[in-house]
């Protein structure tokens, strides 16, 4: 029998091989993979330079001290309320415990994506889903959990999805609920919101509170800086997140209940 | 070719990507470093050995991104399958031949991962197409640079010159 020529059969072999690594993505385990990115940790300290990472670090420290100081006082007005009524499952009772976290690689490969790289992991009790912030501001959710490092997927990728609320600033207005999804370029866009609501640029987009995926309300996602021309029934609005991939050096992982 | 010098060239291409691209990147496009290897790899050698390089170094952007494993690898392999297609049209020891030879491998894989990209999530496709242009003109430059680099080396890589494309 005539064998296949080489020329054919190796890229035949490797596309069928690159098919079923897309349509296996979900089931290959991320620890193996993320493994060699534990080197890169050191560089983490090196991106601070000149005091900064130690600043940063102190300034975590007050932030979480301030946030424990926070859920000592949710954790007092849950038992209020458990006392009283059944009223917790209203949110307040879920303030979630956070992790520290140094970004190592705040560029992604591709160039399409929005993603960073952060030196925790599933040996910290990092797991894929959980929620990112910036101090009280969104950074996006963990995307992958090596054991000693991760990838976060910034609001701003394409593929980041979160209910949220656009509020306008100093008014007691209503808030107005959307789905923000990102759009690739650096940029975020709310969805389904009725053309006829007022939102306007200069609106503040936060999170509203999301138990089955650990956002507690009133974090901030940015501002709106476009939008309310569409035709139609939805209006378009474009949001600047508050928080820029470049700047960020030291993350909090909402490690959640 | 020689493996051990492309597993050198494929490790530095892939940090690079990930610290040095982004700083010559114009707005959020910044130049593709591993394709500008494999581009120089498929315009010199034969199929099996220019697919294995670039699905390895597709593998490694996969890794190295939000994409998860498999798309970067594919686009990269179909890729390097068309730009071997140019091999003895273009000269990858000129500055134009190779920048050429890298623009085009670079559009081949950004411009369908671009209109994935648009239809799936919605990014907008004049937006899609436009970004992935932006790359490949800036791969298309650094590979223009990188045309003498990579004909010095060609010898310890295991690579053909050019008189041997034509034949």
């Amino acid at each position: 029998m005539r064998s296949l020529p080489l020329k054919w059969t190796v890229p035949a072999v490797l596309a069928a091989g690159s098919g079923a690594l897309i349509l296996l993505q979900a089931r290959l385990p991320a620890g193996p993979r993320y493994a060699p990115f534990a080197m890169l940790r050191p560089i983490a300290e090196l991106r601070g330079g000149d005091g900064e990472a130690e600043r940063l670090r102190r300034e975590n420290g007050e932030l979480l001290a301030a946030l424990l100081a926070e859920q000592q006082k949710a954790g007092a007005l849950q038992e209020k309320l458990r006392s009283v009524s059944e009223y917790r499952e209203s949110g307040i009772a879920g303030l979630p415990p956070v992790l520290n976290a140094a970004v190592i690689l705040s560029e992604d490969a591709s160039g399409w994506h929005g993603t960073v790289l952060i030196d925790k992991g599933a040996r910290h009790g990092v797991k894929p889903g959980m929620n990112v912030a910036e101090g009280a501001c969104v950074v996006g959710r963990v995307l992958e959990a090596g054991d000693s490092t991760s990838r976060v997927r910034l609001v701003t990728d394409a593929q980041f999805r979160m209910k949220c609320a656009a509020v306008q600033r100093g008014s007691g207005a209503a808030p107005v609920t959307a789905m923000l999804f990102g759009n690739g370029d650096g940029t975020c866009r709310l969805e389904f919101v009725l053309d006829r609501e007022p939102v306007a640029p200069g609106w503040i987009v936060t999170s509203v509170n999301d138990p089955d995926r650990g956002w507690v309300a009133g974090m901030i996602v940015g501002e709106v800086v476009k939008g309310g021309d569409a035709e139609g029934v939805y209006g378009e609005f474009v949001v600047k997140p508050r928080v820029e991939a470049d700047r960020l050096r030291h993350v909090l992982v909402l490690i959640g209940k | 070719m020689n493996w051990i010098v492309f597993l050198i060239l494929a490790i530095t291409a892939t940090a690079a990507q990930l610290t040095l691209a982004p700083m010559f990147g114009v707005g959020r496009a910044a130049p593709d470093l591993a394709i500008v290897l494999f581009a120089a790899i498929a315009l010199r050698t034969g199929t099996p050995s220019s697919c294995f390089a670039a699905w390895s170094l597709g593998l490694a952007r996969d890794l190295c991104g939000g994409s998860g494993p498999g798309p970067f690898a594919l686009m990269f392999l179909f890729s390097a399958l068309l730009t071997g297609a140019l091999r003895g049209v273009l000269f990858p020891s000129r500055p134009l031949g190779m920048g050429l030879g890298a623009f085009i491998a670079a559009w081949m894989v950004h411009a369908p991962y671009g209109v994935v990209m648009a239809f799936r999530y919605g990014t907008g496709l004049g937006w899609a197409l436009a970004h992935a242009f932006a790359i490949a003109a800036l791969t298309g430059i650094v590979g223009a640079m990188a045309a003498r680099p990579f004909a010095r080396i060609r010898g310890v890589a295991g690579w053909a010159p050019d008189r041997e494309l034509l034949a």
